[in-house]
């Protein structure tokens, strides 16, 4: 069994802040806050406004909210006290110190969750879950890990597990007996309950790909011919009333990228002026870090102020149109309006025309490409769970295919016995502590 | 009296048959003490062997050196592969069997077996010493010591047999129960449980109208279950004969069902789902306005008609008034009529995989004791006991058959870990790497171990190799050979084979290479072909799900420690003591992530 002695660190990021939070854990810590309040009622799951005291030498530290929560009602099963004490580096530090000094050790990274997960607090998906709304960029991926934190996607797991298992139980039973003793079901009527079945992977599998977006973002580049409009273009969709997250260099001094919120959805903007402008870009190393930002881009924004589309032909690049935006820039010169194209967007940076359109149809862009049904909450999975919903799919359709081929009832069978098992993983149901060990160890210090 | 027998079995059914045969192969000497030596070998419920998962049993058996399949061949009387359009993973061989001839077999292969003693008596007692088995006393007192008890005792155990609300303690019709030996087990603080079984009424073969009965013959090309029935092997085939129930049937049966000793609720143990009586069924399905009964011939030329589909306990007149109620029965009458018997049994997760008890050593149980229900998984149980008595006298390994090798092995770890609320039966859906536990494949899966632990005698060790050189290379050829007959150009015979566009028939008729092999070795080829990429796919599929498998669990571990477990799991792991960590995965009521937290607790300990 895990040790349960006593745990401490820092819960909120390191840096500066107004608040800091300390979280301990452990058995029986009543004394120990009373130690930390120089004798204030323990009272459970109430915030005390106190000073704090070094439990060795009784100095104060700080003055702040202490909440003691007995076990087992707390985040992890045990007691456990969260001191909300002044920001700043000296005062959260010095704090843990004085724990540190009196038999409290400092917590492993994701030791807390791990906790919960060892006192059945939560369970597998929920801790990958936490883990995930650690690192979430978004207000739309906080609210959607939090579905997930509440046990959302086991839920609907386990909702198609049990057709899978009711479908299973009809064949398993029928390899129980002979042929004279019950009728064997009709392979049509299996083919459509595995159809409901693939659907049902399909959609989560899916939204879960809105949830990856949610999580680590949307790629939308910015590409075209030198002078076309591009960095113009990058400026004002970040301009125009955007939070900005970050603006960072890239990696490569080539690399002009920043990320902005769009309807929720994280969105990371490459502009990818800084090597297609060189003078021959073809030859030069731009051309092959442009084709890298090309594959890993969910949208591309063409742009360019002539015939966007005919320049695109041009250039021979093997890329999906359905992925793409068109922009016909400079509007604001004059002979534009006569050049107007359908299929193109028509912008002026220069005068902000046209960007909220252009917003617009990147966010409904975004959310046709990654699958979101208005009707289904995205969620935020891991890439654990993630490949195991794609196995799952193609185990599926790999039944399908078996069964309208009229395989025997034994091998669709086992198939069959293989999808449950993906499934089961999906949702931690069988589980060796290895998995649980590679989940925990994505956890940082303090959950 | 006091005398000394190294292994003593208690019981001389399919399990204790199959128990001292393997100890005698493997070179030791064996007691058998039994309270009716004409008894040995009896089938008491059904003329058949074999059946839907049952005949991969036999099959089993056979390939470990065990008699079943070999009597069952000799003494059958009709053959016939069952579920042969479901996938060969799930064909079933069954064989219609002459009870008296297999009876008369195994009682010459007994008498003639020089290392294999039988006594009749009645054991009573059993004493231990130091955790160890050391003795038994029998009702007149004599006493035998012993390293190594193996009971079998079947339906004996204080055994009730009901008819309607009629019931006397009985172990069989005509046979007294066992008594004394609960008590003793009981004494050592056993945990026992009540059972229930029945058997369908005998029917006087002249009373029947044979005219208004469907035939059901056997299969015209007989397969034996013995590998060492290949040669000489052509059997009669006699048929049965089907009738259905019908309305009146279920309606008179529907009126008198307080008359039945399991609706009056004067049977205390649970019953087969399984197998279920007549008026279960008609309560159980009750929008199904018929059902089949098999007439089944008990012997060759026999007058007494077994009547599969109809075990009762009601009384025996009503039981008579409602076959009457069908045309071909109209004028029926009884040899003898169907009942229930209640037995006791013991609950088989107080033992380990070799089927020793946990608590004292050399203390063995096999068969119905267990809980289980029929012929073939009690012989399966009397022969791995049997094979670890004698291993454990030998200071030979444990003798432990694994669920990715055999049906028996699903069948024992199922025992040790799963509750068992009503007698166990096997279904191919027990296994989950039932693709490549297929009947045919018994030999290639078991019979090197068997020779390894010498229980393979040397013309069915050269039989062996000779069907897996011979399924070897018909593989061979299929892979390397390739021909046009088939297909619009030249493809390899395996594609062939894979896309079905031949049997492996057509194909040796084709290619005299193949023309002296035999059809079961060239059966077992095709079907490999066939079934090889999905039987990857299991395989493939079970392992990493099973990593934790044969995680051994400490014996000295303290789940009341493990406070973060649900009580409910703790409950149950202390009570059954899972010897590996798969094996806790499979308990009921026990959680997922209690499974989580116990790998965690084994990592740390280590």
């Amino acid at each position: 069994m895990y040790n349960n002695d006593t745990i401490a660190a820092l819960a909120t990021p390191p840096g500066i802040g107004a608040l800091a939070i300390i979280r301990i854990s452990g058995e029986n810590l009543a004394p120990l806050f009373q130690k930390l309040t120089k004798n204030k009622a323990v009272k459970d799951r109430f915030a005390t406004f106190s000073s704090i005291y070094c439990p060795n030498t009784h100095d104060v530290l700080d003055s702040g909210l202490i909440v003691y929560f007995k076990a087992p009602k707390s985040f992890t099963g045990e007691d456990l006290i969260e001191i909300n004490c002044h920001g700043g580096e000296y005062i959260s530090k010095s704090i843990l110190e004085s724990l540190y000094a009196f038999n409290v050790r400092p917590a492993n990274p994701g030791e807390f969750s791990f906790r919960a997960f060892m006192n059945g607090k939560i369970d597998l998906i929920q801790a990958e879950a936490i883990s995930e709304l650690i690192s979430s960029k978004s207000s739309l991926a906080v609210k959607n890990n939090l579905n997930s934190v509440n046990g959302y996607v086991s839920n609907y797991i386990d909702n198609l597990k049990n057709k899978l298992i009711n479908l299973l139980s009809l064949i398993e039973h029928e390899l129980d007996f002979t042929e004279e003793e019950l009728e064997s079901t009709r392979y049509e009527l299996l083919i459509n309950k595995l159809i409901e079945i693939n659907d049902g992977i399909s959609k989560i599998a899916n939204t879960s790909a809105m949830g990856k977006m949610l999580s680590s973002g949307a790629r939308v580049v910015l590409l075209g011919p030198p002078n076309a409009g591009k960095s113009s273009l990058f400026n004002a969709i970040l301009g125009f009333d955007r939070a900005i997250v970050s603006e960072i260099s890239g990696t490569t001094r080539d690399v002009v990228e920043s990320w902005f919120e769009l309807k929720g959805i994280p969105v990371c903007l490459i502009d990818t002026a800084g090597y297609w402008d060189s003078d021959n870009y073809l030859e030069s190393m731009g051309i092959e870090r442009t084709k890298q930002q090309i594959e890993l881009a969910d949208i591309i924004l063409f742009v360019d102020d002539k015939y966007p589309e005919e320049t695109f032909q041009n250039l021979n690049l093997d890329i999906n149109n359905s992925k793409i935006i068109f922009i016909n820039s400079k509007s604001d010169l004059e002979e534009k309006t006569i050049n107007s194209n359908k299929n193109s967007l028509l912008i002026s940076s220069k005068k902000n025309e046209g960007i909220d359109t252009l917003l617009n149809m990147l966010s409904t862009k975004l959310s046709s490409v990654f699958g979101a049904h208005s009707d289904f909450d995205p969620i935020i999975i891991s890439k654990r769970q993630r490949n195991l919903l794609l196995e799952a799919y193609s185990i599926s359709q790999q039944a399908i295919v078996l069964a309208k081929n009229n395989i025997e009832t034994d091998i669709l069978a086992s198939t069959l016995h293989g999808l449950n098992d993906t499934l089961s993983e999906i949702i931690g149901n069988v589980s060796s502590s290895d998995v649980v060990n590679n989940i925990f160890s994505e956890f940082c210090v303090g959950k | 009296m006091f005398k000394t027998n190294p292994i003593i079995i208690a019981g001389g059914g399919h399990a204790g048959i199959e128990a001292a045969l393997a100890i005698s192969r493997m070179g030791n000497k064996v007691t058998i003490i039994t309270l009716d030596p004409k008894s040995i070998g009896r089938m008491s419920c059904n003329p058949a062997i074999g059946g839907l998962a049952k005949g991969h049993i036999v099959k089993e058996i056979d390939a470990l050196g065990g008699i079943m399949g070999v009597a069952a061949d000799y003494a059958g009387i009709q053959f016939k592969t069952l579920n042969k359009s479901k996938g060969r993973a799930v064909w079933s061989p069954r064989a219609q069997v002459d009870k008296l001839k297999y009876t008369q077999f195994i009682q010459k292969t007994i008498t003639n077996d020089k290392n294999i003693t039988v006594i009749g008596g009645e054991i009573v007692d059993f004493s231990v010493s130091n955790c160890k088995v050391s003795s038994v006393t029998l009702r007149n007192n004599d006493i035998y010591s012993c390293h190594s008890l193996i009971i079998t005792a079947g339906t004996f155990l204080n055994g009730l047999i009901h008819i309607g609300t009629r019931k006397f303690r009985a172990g069989r019709m005509g046979e007294k129960p066992a008594i004394g030996l609960t008590e003793s087990l009981i004494n050592k603080e056993f945990k026992v449980g009540r059972l229930k079984t029945g058997t369908p009424p005998r029917l006087l073969k002249k009373s029947i109208d044979w005219e208004k009965t469907q035939l059901a013959p056997g299969d015209e090309t007989p397969t034996p279950f013995s590998i060492n029935s290949t040669q000489g092997f052509n059997p009669v085939n006699e048929p049965c004969h089907i009738v259905d129930t019908n309305l009146n049937v279920h309606k008179y049966l529907k009126e008198n069902l307080q008359k039945s000793a399991m609706f009056s609720g004067q049977i205390g143990g649970v019953g087969p789902r399984y197998c279920p009586s007549i008026e279960d069924k008609i309560i159980r399905f009750a929008s199904r306005d018929s059902h089949q009964l098999f007439l089944e011939p008990e012997w060759t030329n026999s007058d007494q008609i077994y009547v599969n589909g109809f075990s009762t306990s009601m009384p025996e007149s009503i039981q008579k008034m409602a076959l009457r109620q069908v045309p071909a029965l109209k004028n029926v009458e009884f040899i003898r009529p169907g009942y229930a018997i209640e037995y006791d049994y013991f609950p088989s997760s107080q033992l380990k995989s070799t089927l020793e008890t946990k608590s004292i050593n050399g203390l063995y149980l096999a068969g119905q004791i267990n809980g289980t229900s029929g012929y073939e998984e009690a012989a399966a149980q009397g022969l791995i006991a049997g094979i670890n008595a004698c291993s454990t006298q030998k200071g030979l390994d444990h003798f432990v058959l694994r669920r990715s090798n055999s049906y028996i092995g699903v069948l024992i770890d199922d025992l040790i870990t799963k509750t068992i609320d009503e007698p166990y039966r096997m279904f191919t859906s027990r296994a989950e790497h039932r693709l490549s536990l297929r009947p045919d494949t018994a030999s290639l899966r078991l019979t090197d171990l068997g020779i390894k632990w010498g229980l393979i005698k040397d013309k069915q060790i050269s039989k062996f190799i000779q069907f897996k050189n011979e399924v070897c290379e018909v593989k061979n050829f299929l892979k390397k050979t390739k021909s046009d007959l088939y297909s619009e150009s030249k493809e390899p015979l395996q594609k062939t084979i894979l896309k079905n566009t031949a049997t492996i028939t057509q194909i040796q008729n084709n290619h005299t290479e193949l023309s002296d092999f035999n059809s079961l070795s060239l059966f077992t080829a095709e079907t490999d072909l066939k079934y090889q990429g999905y039987v990857d796919i299991e395989n493939r599929r079970i392992l990493q799900f099973n990593k934790i498998e044969n995680i051994k669990i400490p014996q000295k571990i303290n789940y009341s420690k493990l406070t973060s477990m649900s009580a409910e799991s703790i409950i149950k792991l202390e009570m059954v003591r899972p010897e590996t960590l798969g094996q806790a995965t499979r308990i009921a009521g026990v959680r997922a992530s209690d499974i989580s937290i116990l790998s965690i607790a084994i990592k740390q300990n280590k």
